[in-house]
């Protein structure tokens, strides 16, 4: 008896990864096409107006850089450099100091001639206590505001300071530890003053620094990471960022729009509530609420992506600082699933509510939970052998090259459109590690995942923990 | 019928593996090819400079061109697209440094090069990207009788080929922005500065019906009217400005509380007052900084309202500032009154926040 129910357990857990392989696999052909379609209309119009006219005129929208720092002495000169040197004729760059322990602050004061100021802090959005702000003497660094404020434990609190003391009406959030191309403001800015319907937020590509050239904060060469797991995350970014976004962007479905690099309407991101700083993925969770925002005011809007890489971070280089990376991003997706449950099939939220969370949780959250579920009933099934040996080794190998093809169709385009990589060497790299990707890596993305999730139902203290920087203090190739 | 094993096997892997092969060969092959392509595209950008600066800056009878022509040819595979498009980029990137009589020559060599019959192919190619980057070609070398192809793509359907036609047709019109008044379509803010840098680079004269314009029944066209009129510091249109700040339109009102300033209109004040209290956020914001030029006694008795009563506390600052810019002695006087306003005035008044 026990064995036949084990049976017919088994028969319809298979029943049910077939339908849900053949919707993935389909939803995943539909986002190829969409994505195609996407990069393509963006190709078509790079003539439509030139970047150098727009880099003369005084009538773009002003933008606030805020990169928020916390204990980041060794580079913050050099990054605030970069960040002083991007190109836009109306912008300010607001550094916030999240309570360094160490002598960020004191070097920014001495490096940018820094006074404190009377400047009047509005508090739009609750932060903890800011001590001060400070503005250079030096009319060179005129762009450059640095806000002092107590820890808050969270990029989100430290981000919430710096938009409340913005001055412009777009902000672009990002790490200070972020290389930005020249253009990056621009870019971004450009589709909220192209688009007759309300763009609220525009994000873009962001690759891996690790290994590239940096001098004092410019980034000279890229290259293709040199260590195994940056080699992976770099192919995660290119398929995630030209494939999936690109595609959630061209119907306007984009959940998440990077922490990393994203730009945004201050007014919105106001009402919306700002970041919330209990939040680890405080970049997804302000998106939805912003969404949320928009369509409970019945305001239509935008989110545009552009597939183009825009931003060059470090990522980790270590099994334990992935894993503990992984294990924040995968508690802030169920966190936010979880907050925003009453979105969820609410004909108010429109395509929120039936396409893009439905989305999320079936094919973002579940994947993990459904391979384990996999793993576990193929084990059983070997055990009291009711297995096809054959037509699971069939099937998994299919759904290995279908995998396979998904990444090496992002390499193909992000090397068509942007040949980021030195030479066939390092491309081909990429193809062998997109090869062992799926056994070597992905497994310790779903033990991430679900410790993660773990955490999260667990309610488990959280914690940010410390992302090792190795800093890039001369020009050097890592 | 076959079975789902047999589809998966024989079908379903088989297929996918080849689309995996041909993929990685393509891109392997790919990079290969596009090696030897950057070095031919080099040498072609070579010689097409030095062909460019011996024409240029060297004193040349017709028979030297027509032999320096005939050289370039021999040199480069002139009948490729990708040439001719790199060869016209670069006479692009020359005009845009130089001036005068060498601006002639290099429209001369362009048409001599029979390279107009490119550009034109390119406009009337169906791929949108193509038609834009024709526009683009004609009015960056200004090949003026070109003006004809364009004229047709003024009225097209799509937005982004009607704005390039119209840069590129104003551009070789030299100005002759009288016909803007009658565009039937919303001209989007990117759209009017990319007018407006026209205007900069060649240095077009204010249009002779600019009045007309504030009349139109498309808003986007009253929006741009009114910044031309700041540009050209035209002043002549004060009342139908000022009565433009009580337009329903909310981006007319903005463009036309920026003119007020921009312009000088010392009898906006009353106006621009009166809508204070009924518009948004930021036009109120803009409000306060024209009335921060051209307020006069009105506006102290108003601010002074303002900023006892704005919960705002953005606007209140605005609205410090504005005072404190007309009546500085009216501005200390309520900071001291609460230590708010006195935190706002010491903002204000340091010199480091901008």
């Amino acid at each position: 008896m026990t064995t036949e129910i084990l049976k017919y357990c088994i028969s319809a857990y298979e029943v049910f990864v077939s339908a849900f392989s053949g919707i993935y696999i389909l939803i995943y052909i539909i986002l190829a096409i969409l994505s195609y379609s996407a990069i393509l209309k963006h190709l078509r119009f790079q003539k439509y107006l030139e970047e150098e006219t727009l880099f003369k005129s005084n009538h773009l929208t002003g933008v606030s850089v805020v990169a928020p720092a916390f204990n980041e002495g060794v580079n913050i000169v050099y990054n605030v450099r970069s960040l002083l040197s991007l190109t836009y004729p109306k912008y300010e760059v607001i550094i916030v100091n999240d309570g360094s322990t160490d002598d960020t602050l004191e070097k920014l004061i001495t490096e940018f001639e820094l006074v404190k100021v009377d400047f009047y802090y509005e508090e739009h959005i609750p932060t903890r206590p800011v001590r001060g702000h400070y503005k250079s003497k030096n009319p060179i660094y005129s762009k450059l505001m640095v806000v002092d404020k107590e820890n808050g434990k969270s990029k989100a609190d430290a981000s919430n300071a710096g938009i409340n003391s913005s001055k412009y009406p777009l902000f672009l959030c990002t790490d200070v530890d972020c290389i930005l191309k020249q253009d990056t403001i621009l870019k971004l800015a450009k589709p909220f003053m192209e688009h007759d319907r309300r763009v609220i937020a525009t994000g873009a590509g962001i690759r891996i620094s690790n290994s590239c050239e940096v001098k004092e904060g410019f980034l000279v060469k890229i290259h293709f990471p040199t260590e195994w797991y940056p080699r992976f995350q770099e192919l995660e970014y290119v398929r995630a960022f030209l494939f999936g976004r690109m595609a959630w962007s061209k119907i306007n479905g984009l959940l998440l729009v990077s922490g990393g690099l994203g730009m945004f309407d201050k007014e919105i991101a106001i009402k919306a509530g700002g970041y919330w700083h209990k939040s680890l993925g405080e970049d997804m969770e302000l998106i939805t609420r912003m969404r949320k925002y928009m369509y409970d005011n019945h305001q239509k809007f935008l989110i545009k992506y552009i597939p183009e890489s825009l931003c060059w971070t470090e990522v980790p280089s270590t099994k334990e600082i992935l894993l503990r990376q992984r294990v924040r991003w995968a508690r802030g997706l169920v966190q936010t699933l979880y907050l925003h449950r009453n979105m969820f099939f609410n004909p108010k939220y429109g395509r929120t509510a039936f396409l893009i969370l439905p989305y999320f949780f079936w094919f973002e959250f579940m994947v993990p939970i459904i391979e384990v579920v996999g793993l576990v009933t193929i084990i059983v099934a070997f055990a009291f052998q009711f297995i096809n040996l054959e037509f699971l080794l069939w099937a998994t190998f299919a759904i290995y090259l279908f995998y396979l093809l998904i990444t090496l169709i992002s390499i193909f385009i992000d090397e068509i459109l942007y040949k980021n990589y030195d030479n066939a060497k390092e491309l081909m790299v990429l193809v062998f590690m997109a090869i062992i990707e799926p056994i070597v890596y992905h497994p310790i993305c779903v033990y991430a995942s679900i410790k993660g999730y773990w955490h999260f139902f667990k309610q488990k203290e959280q914690s940010w923990g410390v992302m090792t920087r190795k800093g890039f203090t001369t020009s050097k190739k890592i | 019928m076959i079975s789902i094993l047999e589809f998966i096997k024989f079908y379903l892997v088989p297929s996918l593996l080849s689309c995996v092969i041909i993929l990685i060969v393509l891109m392997w092959s790919k990079r290969l090819i596009l090696h030897n392509f950057n070095k031919r595209k080099q040498l072609v950008i070579q010689n097409t400079d030095l062909f460019l600066t011996s024409l240029i800056f060297e004193t040349n009878n017709k028979e030297k061109v027509e032999e320096k022509i005939a050289e370039l040819k021999n040199k480069i595979p002139f009948n490729r697209n990708w040439c001719k498009k790199i060869v016209i980029n670069e006479m692009i990137r020359f005009k845009k440094n130089l001036k005068g009589e060498s601006n002639f020559i290099v429209v001369e060599l362009y048409k001599k090069l029979e390279l107009h019959f490119y550009s034109a192919r390119l406009v009337a190619d169906i791929r949108y990207s193509q038609k834009c980057e024709g526009f683009y070609q004609f009015q960056n070398i200004d090949y003026k009788p070109a003006k004809k192809l364009i004229k047709p793509y003024l009225r097209h359907r799509d937005r982004i080929i009607r704005s390039n036609a119209y840069a590129c047709y104003l551009s070789l019109v030299q100005g002759k922005l009288e016909r803007i008044a009658n565009i039937p379509t919303k001209i989007s803010l990117l759209n009017i500065i990319k007018l407006m840098e026209l205007l900069h680079v060649k240095k077009i004269d204010l249009p002779k019906n600019i009045d007309e314009w504030l009349f139109s029944e498309n808003n986007s066209v009253v929006r741009l009217g009114i910044k031309m009129m700041v540009f050209f510091n035209y002043a002549n249109q004060e009342e139908k400005i000022t009565e433009l700040l009580n337009s329903e339109d909310s981006i007319l009102r903005h463009e036309a509380i920026l003119a007020t300033r921009e312009l000088y209109f010392k009898n906006a004040e009353t106006g621009l007052i009166s809508i204070y209290l009924h518009d948004n956020d930021n036009n109120k914001e803009e409000i306060l900084k024209s009335l921060k030029e051209i307020g006069g006694e009105k506006s102290v008795a108003f601010l002074e309202q303002l900023i006892l009563y704005e919960s705002n506390k953005t606007l209140k600052m605005f609205a410090l500032d504005a005072l404190n810019s007309i009546d500085k002695q009216t501005a200390e006087k309520l900071s001291l009154e609460d230590d708010d306003t006195l935190k706002m005035l010491h903002h204000i008044n340091d010199i480091y926040i901008v």
